[in-house]
């Protein structure tokens, strides 16, 4: 039977070939086959250009992505194409060269554009030319109720809304390690005018980890909550500042901005990190209030020391003590203030924050020692909790300050320095990511009298 | 064959969803350091640590919060939520403890040129995204290649839409 086999499939594979044969003969006459031919090497010549096209192309995006744009143009080599055209033979296509030139264009563009837009996403701000100015800033806006009203701080009503801090905050980089930072606030005083406080003015020299230098108006480096947050009150998880930590001209007790230089850094050490902050500084002037940024009057410069230890062993911890020393100038238009005043105040923090949790824990002895002899003691602290969970973050404080009633330096302020001891319960609300709505409770006991404070919030930051 | 055919899909997303799924870290060519700890990583991720040994500072480069890399890094690494990151860097800046904040860039392709650009600049980007061309180079971590066992930036989810994580 096999032997039959090869023969049959030789005479049917024959009888197929001449059947198909006949077919195309019948079908497709010579000038249509050429015609055919002409077509499909047309097309053929299509799909190779658009072949090499495409290649092209992915070579170039693949080394673009590496290359600058002028050196990748100039190294390539501009190569032509061979390419067989059933209208011309032999065609030179310099593909590439076009394709380059075009290419390099559009990418030119879209990377300016990619470029520009992740500068604006940096939050780098304004541009001008090459120098990045950035903006950006705080602002509040509250609501308050209280039950009873004591002191010069509280000498408006018992209801009302308020505007909080403005605050502008701006930075420049003037060279790779060289910045200039400055922080304006607009304040809103109970006489209905706007105070424009320059708060930071400065310029900062990075030298390496270990050396950094300001040089100007900055944050004294005293505890933890006066050198982080500060005017920042979007920063901060409470409505208000701690009351030993509160600004100067609002009647807080301790100094906390000043003009001169400041030198810190950072050493990276086995098992913890150690920062430090110097500062000397022009100090106080004859009262709380009054501010040195132009001038000394008593020539005897303020210097404050820092240091900072953040064990690796337990992260998110930060601990370590302050030391401020000033001579504070006589007052000779006050006849109770006809001495300097040594100042020395001694801090401490302790600070604990992760993911969710925040403790914030500081005191500070504040030790006046008038050249008369009469030395006065004031103390005064806060510790601080909050939880975080998801938006919601409720908080509670609670400030103490002890004041040396016959603290002249105090006394003759035109505030009024209450003893305090207040709680504070609360509520952080995270409306968005630069916006949050506190509201809080907080009992105080100031000097013996009862207030009950309510008040609202929305923090935001620009 | 549909079988087959959906089979050889699932695979191949599963091999190129695994071919992006470890961070490489990036730098110039001309850093002398090519293996760095964990430990170092941290502190210059942190910004505690600002200058490299040779002396130039650092600049940090990242995706985008929504990159998988990015939010890996922040869990690992920054412990917060995601949406917090902004906040964070801010908070450096107000304090002065930085010059500006960490630049942040959509594309992995700019991200090359950058770090090809800045002599100091150390980025955060997928394996596969790193250019073998150009001025840059990847470092190991303890000792550690991307592709091998212990390296410790594998990403261990997508991309999730929910930046409040």
């Amino acid at each position: 039977m096999t032997r039959f086999l090869n023969p049959i499939a030789i005479v049917i594979i024959t009888l197929l070939l001449i059947t198909t044969k006949c077919v195309y003969a019948q079908e497709i006459s010579e000038a249509e086959y050429q015609q055919l031919k002409n077509r499909l090497k047309t097309e053929f010549m299509q799909k190779l250009k658009e072949e090499i096209k495409k290649e092209l192309l992915g070579e170039l995006k693949s080394e673009y992505t590496i290359e600058p744009k002028q050196k990748q143009v100039a190294e390539k080599p501009i190569t032509t194409v061979k390419v067989n055209d059933p209208k011309n033979e032999s065609k030179e296509v310099s593909t590439r060269e076009e394709e380059t030139v075009k290419y390099t264009e559009h990418q030119k563009g879209v990377e300016e554009i990619e470029l520009d837009k992740a500068r604006y996403r940096l939050g780098e701000g304004l541009t001008f030319g090459e120098q990045l100015l950035t903006i950006r800033g705080f602002g509040n806006v509250n609501a308050r109720y209280r039950d009873n009203n004591i002191g010069e701080r509280f000498d408006s009503g018992d209801n009302f809304f308020s505007l909080g801090e403005f605050d502008l905050f701006m930075t420049s980089k003037l060279s790779n390690r060289i910045s200039f930072l400055n922080e304006t606030v607009f304040e809103f005083d109970p006489s209905g005018e706007v105070e424009i406080d320059i708060e930071r003015l400065l310029i900062h020299y990075d030298v390496n980890n270990l050396l950094k230098i300001d040089v100007g108006k900055f944050f004294l480096p005293v505890g933890y909550w006066v050198p982080t947050y500060n005017h920042g009150v979007w920063f901060q998880t409470t409505m208000d500042r701690p009351d030993i930590v509160n600004f100067q001209d609002k009647g807080g007790p301790l100094p906390t901005h000043d003009t001169g230089i400041k030198v810190s850094g950072s050493a990276l050490l086995e098992g913890f990190d150690l920062n430090y902050a110097c500062a000397i500084s022009n100090g106080r002037g004859v009262n709380t209030t009054q501010r040195q940024n132009f001038d000394d009057v008593n020539d005897k410069k303020a210097l404050s020391l820092q240091f900072e230890v953040q064990p690796h062993i337990v992260e998110g911890l930060r601990l370590g003590p302050s030391v401020y020393y000033d001579v504070i100038p006589e007052d000779e238009t006050n006849p109770n203030r006809e001495n300097e005043i040594r100042e020395i105040i001694y801090g401490g923090h302790i600070v604990y924050t992760t993911r969710n949790i925040e403790l914030l824990t500081e005191a500070f002895v504040i030790n006046h020692d008038e050249v008369s002899g009469d030395v006065f003691n004031t103390f005064g602290g806060y510790a601080q909790f909050a939880y975080t969970i998801n938006k919601f973050k409720p908080y509670y404080r609670y400030d103490y300050i002890d004041y040396d009633n016959s603290d002249t330096f105090y006394r003759e302020s035109k505030f009024d320095f209450f003893d305090t001891n207040t709680h504070t319960i609360g509520l952080r609300y995270e409306l968005s990511h630069f916006n949050a709505i506190k509201f809080e409770y907080s009992h105080g006991v100031f000097d013996d009298e009862d207030v009950n404070i309510i008040g609202l919030q929305t923090a935001f930051s620009f | 064959m549909r079988l087959i055919s959906v089979i050889v899909f699932v695979v191949t997303v599963i091999i190129v969803t695994n071919a992006h799924a470890t961070i490489a870290v990036v730098v110039n060519k001309s850093n002398p350091v090519t293996d760095i700890s964990y430990n170092e990583l941290k502190q210059i991720l942190e910004a505690r640590k600002q200058y490299w040994s040779n002396g130039d500072r650092i600049t940090l480069i990242f995706k985008p919060i929504v990159s998988n890399e990015t939010r890996t890094l922040i869990d690992m690494v920054y412990k917060i939520k995601y949406d917090e990151f902004d906040k964070y860097w801010f908070l450096k800046v107000y304090d002065n403890k930085i010059m500006e904040f960490p630049k942040i860039l959509n594309s992995a392709g700019t991200i090359n040129i950058l770090v090809s650009e800045i002599q100091g600049a150390i980025a955060f980007i997928g394996v596969y995204e790193v250019s073998k061309r150009g001025n840059i180079k990847m470092l190991k971590i303890n000792g550690k290649m991307p592709d091998e066992d212990g390296y410790p930036f594998k990403i261990k989810e997508q991309i999730s839409l929910n930046p409040s994580r």
